[in-house]
């Protein structure tokens, strides 16, 4: 029952970090292409 | 000072952050890969099991986001009382990055309250502090997005007048009865926690600290690049202005 837990932290702790990466990079990547 | 000027140069700010931005993403993603592979291979607390990995995230998602608030306080002062103009584009920069470590400080501390206290949430003073928190980042976004006059001067008296919280989520813990546990490693006496811990939280930590500095690697060039670009068409339509006078 604990694990539930422990994997759905770590999930959103990573597709947080993943979205907002993502999105930084892709911006700068429209940003770079004339 | 004059090296304060040079450092803060959108030049010298461009090419620091297009010379960083590769070395960081790699670091980070070691970091973050060894982190996780220690979280996974330290030994479980003896009272809370394996929901202990949970603090590994949710600690250094919690110091990022003070930390970054702390930043941006010190940008917004530079600004302020430095006038230096490049300073309010990293305040800019790094207010999604504390916007999600601060979400993620909730959201992973609501996981572990479960398992630990009974609870996903109660209003006590270190929660509802780290929920202000969050309400002041949403705030200082929403300024940055609604692009209001002179919204450089307004997030910046909006972030150091929110320095306040800083302490109050510090030492909310001490000052009041809390659910939420006692300091347990930033106090005088030292870390009182098992060593063992440690490892895994500080490379977590680190990661997280190196994941802000690539996020701002990529998105204070492109804040610098708009403005000058904004600029130049101010500039051309104040002269076609002028000309038609």
């Amino acid at each position: 029952m604990n694990d539930m837990y422990i994997y759905g932290a770590y999930g959103v702790f990573f597709l947080c970090l993943s979205v907002l990466g993502f999105i930084s990079y892709y911006k700068k990547k429209c940003h770079d292409t004339p | 000072m004059q090296k304060l000027f040079k450092f803060f140069h959108p030049k010298e700010l461009y090419t620091l952050c297009e010379t960083c931005r590769p070395f960081l993403g790699y670091i980070c993603f070691v970091l973050f890969a060894a982190g996780l592979y220690l979280a996974w291979h330290t030994p479980l607390d003896y009272q809370h099991g394996s929901t202990i990995r949970i603090l590994y995230i949710h600690v250094p998602a919690s110091w990022m986001a003070l930390f970054i608030f702390a930043a941006m306080g010190m940008c917004a002062l530079i600004f302020l009382v430095g006038k230096i103009p490049t300073a309010p584009f990293i305040m800019k920069a790094l207010c999604p990055a504390g916007l999600v470590f601060t979400a993620l400080s909730l959201i992973t501390g609501s996981l572990w309250g479960r398992p630990a206290w009974g609870t996903w949430w109660v209003w006590d003073a270190r929660l509802s502090s780290m929920a202000l928190l969050f309400l002041q980042y949403w705030g200082c976004f929403i300024i940055y997005r609604v692009r209001v006059q002179k919204s450089f001067y307004l997030s910046s008296l909006f972030v150091l007048v929110g320095l306040i919280n800083l302490p109050i989520i510090k030492w909310s813990v001490t000052w009041w009865s809390t659910l939420h546990q006692p300091a347990s490693l930033m106090k005088w006496s030292g870390p009182s926690i098992h060593s063992s811990f440690m490892p895994p939280l500080l490379c977590m930590a680190l990661a997280s600290l190196v994941y802000t500095l690539w996020i701002v690697t990529l998105r204070l060039p492109v804040e610098l690049s708009r403005v000058r670009f904004e600029a130049r068409h101010k500039t051309f339509r104040l002269s076609s202005g002028k000309h038609h006078e």
